[in-house]
């Protein structure tokens, strides 16, 4: 027997699938023949090795967001069922600009300003929904993306699938955002000492004098545009304005503040403001969420955006503004430049960002929250009688914080933070958007 | 959650159960995310690659017949979505890092303090290396390797998982465990030996 035809057959050797007398023939040619015996040797060396390493831990969230994910897979089948295809909907643009019911094409644009290269405007697909009156869908840049133009009816299964993580995925952003925003200070969303020269309700075009780094996009939403995804819902032309103004004379260390301008001409009743930095530079709010509420018609919503820069020089911010309509979210991408200074020293990390390592099943809230306070050293403030209610929550790897949140949200209940404790009452009612 | 109750929980959800959808989930998505995680290792792109692995199999639960059982099925969409992951985006050259692995040994195992310190070293860089192996290997051989040497697959259940005949399997298997052979004598000309 030659030495190739036993290396063939190491694995049949090694898990002893041979007939006897085959196995003899080739364990004595691995006792005989060094070669190959020390092959066998490493081979299955290299399968124990394989089957004692340990099973990789799955993130404390993935079991969440495939729950949304699944929640998102539902709706869209629902609302297909709901459907009801209308000649309206397979008409092309010009029809349809004369059709009473109009077919809301999306289309995403940008506006370049001098000196403001490098802006990207972005916008995921989303699924089409029975009609959302009255509100826009933003949906989606022309060539970026791989929705197909037809309508969503025609979607295949995996173009469904894939809309849907999408959507799952935006959702799992929305209720991150959501849990931020409920420890974030709501007050300080309304900047109005805060804007540099400008009176509401001015048009975000044409203006010069701009500091280096301001960058703006213009977002609209117009019946018969053509050329992206088409959705079927009833709407009326809509623009939204984003603009973003740098801080001046940024200093490595401090927190500084810029400002995101927003407005439309067409009322929306939500939109949503978050704002990530690049490595260097942290947006001073909990979950970059910045604003999250209606956005009236004509005026500008002018939003602080907090941040801290450890690292001198030229920094990379991301504005993402999403409306009310599932998916319809816009992206600016824009420069903080002339940050100076040295680096700042870094943050001694707060007993609230600790991670804890707990899994509650039917657990009470109340034990559940003092667990977690008790593991990573928090106070804790609730009324006697409250958090009976039990829930099931795998918070293994999250911060602190965060773990308060989610379980006290699971329970109903919402936590706010004063003076260093944890404050538990119950959640009022929201509109559950 | 053995195959009867699997498949009458695959039967309440083809009926629009979502609960029994759920409860397959929770059944399973810890070997799910831990094949995807195998395969492309790295930790977002294999949660990414897991959701996207049962939104798939809930819109094509329908589709399921039960000619396999339901992890043969859900493997094999957590193989493909895995694999077409890998495919649209290219590999980092060092995919995983030393600090993954602490996170598993945190997960599993409890340290001996008797063991010898030094032998407990050369034990964790002789498996940072055949992970790192692992990721070497093409994706073909690290499939069969995954399904059969980590997850246990028998030979049957990885042809039905791969849609590959059963000789193919096993002829694979032994070239999959060759290449990692190799792909260990690499690293340990690249790292020093493991």
């Amino acid at each position: 027997m030659n030495c190739k035809a036993v290396l063939d057959k190491l694995t049949l050797v090694a898990e002893g699938e041979l007939p006897a007398q085959e196995m003899l023939v080739l364990r004595a040619h691995l006792a005989e023949c060094a070669t190959c015996g020390a092959t066998y040797r490493e081979v299955t060396r290299l399968v124990e090795d394989l089957r004692a390493l340990p099973r990789p831990r799955p993130p404390a969230d993935l079991r969440l967001r495939i729950g949304v994910a699944l929640d998102a897979v539902e709706e869209a089948e629902a609302a297909e069922k709901a459907r009801r295809p209308s000649p309206w909907e397979t008409v092309g643009p010009y029809l349809a600009a004369a059709a009473v019911i109009a077919i809301a094409f999306a289309l995403v644009t940008v506006v370049s300003r001098p000196r403001s290269g490098g802006q990207v405007a972005r916008a995921p697909s989303s699924l089409a929904r029975p009609a959302d009156r009255g509100s826009i869908t933003t949906v989606e840049a022309p060539g970026i993306g791989n929705a197909s133009p037809g309508m969503a009816g025609s979607q295949s299964p995996d173009e469904r699938a894939e809309a849907a993580v999408r959507e799952a995925n935006q959702r799992i952003r929305d209720l991150q955002a959501k849990a931020a925003m409920k420890g974030g200070d709501q007050q300080a969303l309304w900047p109005d000492d805060m804007a540099p020269g400008r009176a509401p309700g001015e048009a975000a075009s044409g203006r010069t004098g701009e500091p280096p780094g301001t960058r703006s996009g213009t977002f609209s939403v117009t019946p018969g545009a053509g050329g992206g995804p088409t959705i079927a819902v009833p709407s009326v032309p809509t623009q939204i304005d984003v603009y973003f103004r740098p801080p001046e004379d940024p200093v490595v260390g401090a927190t500084v503040q810029g400002v995101v301008e927003v407005s439309a001409r067409e009322g929306l009743p939500r939109v949503v403001v978050t704002a990530t930095g690049d490595e260097g530079l942290k947006i001073d709010k909990p979950g970059g969420m910045l604003y999250s509420g209606p956005l009236p018609a004509g005026e500008t919503l002018r939003v602080p955006v907090p941040m801290v820069a450890s690292e001198a020089g030229l920094h990379e911010i991301e504005i993402n503004v999403q409306s009310d309509a599932p998916g319809g979210t816009a992206q600016l991408k824009a420069f903080v430049p002339n940050f100076r200074g040295e680096p700042a020293p870094r943050a001694q990390p707060s007993p609230a960002d600790t991670p804890v390592n707990l899994v509650f099943k039917n657990a009470p809230v109340r034990q559940a929250l003092m667990d977690i306070a008790g593991q990573a050293g928090l106070r804790l403030e609730m009324a006697e009688g409250l958090g009976a209610e039990r829930i099931t929550q795998d918070v293994r790897g999250v911060p602190a914080r965060a773990a308060l949140r989610t379980v006290a949200e699971e329970g109903g209940y919402q936590v706010e933070e004063v003076g260093g404790v944890f404050r538990i009452t119950r959640a009022a009612p929201t509109d559950n958007h | 959650m053995n195959a009867s109750d699997s498949a009458e929980l695959v039967a309440r959800a083809q009926a629009s159960d979502r609960e029994a959808f759920d409860r397959l989930v929770d059944g399973t998505y810890t070997m799910a995310y831990a094949t995807a995680y195998r395969l492309i290792g790295d930790v977002d792109a294999a949660a990414d690659a897991t959701q996207d692995a049962y939104v798939r199999a809930y819109a094509s639960l329908h589709t399921f017949r039960g000619s396999s059982s339901f992890s043969t099925w859900l493997y094999r969409i957590v193989v493909n979505v895995s694999l077409d992951l890998l495919r649209r985006r290219p590999r980092a050259p060092e995919p995983l890092t030393v600090a993954h692995e602490d996170d598993e040994e945190r997960e599993i195992e409890v340290v001996d303090p008797s063991a010898d310190p030094q032998a407990e070293t050369e034990r964790r860089e002789r498996r940072a290396a055949v992970l790192r192996a692992l990721q070497r290997v093409s994706d073909d051989h690290r499939s069969v390797l995954v399904l059969f040497d980590l997850n246990g697959l028998t030979y049957e259940e990885i042809a039905d998982v791969l849609r590959v005949p059963l000789g193919t399997v096993k002829s694979r298997l032994n070239r999959a465990r060759l290449a990692l052979r190799e792909a260990i004598r690499e690293e340990a000309e690249l790292f020093g030996p493991a």
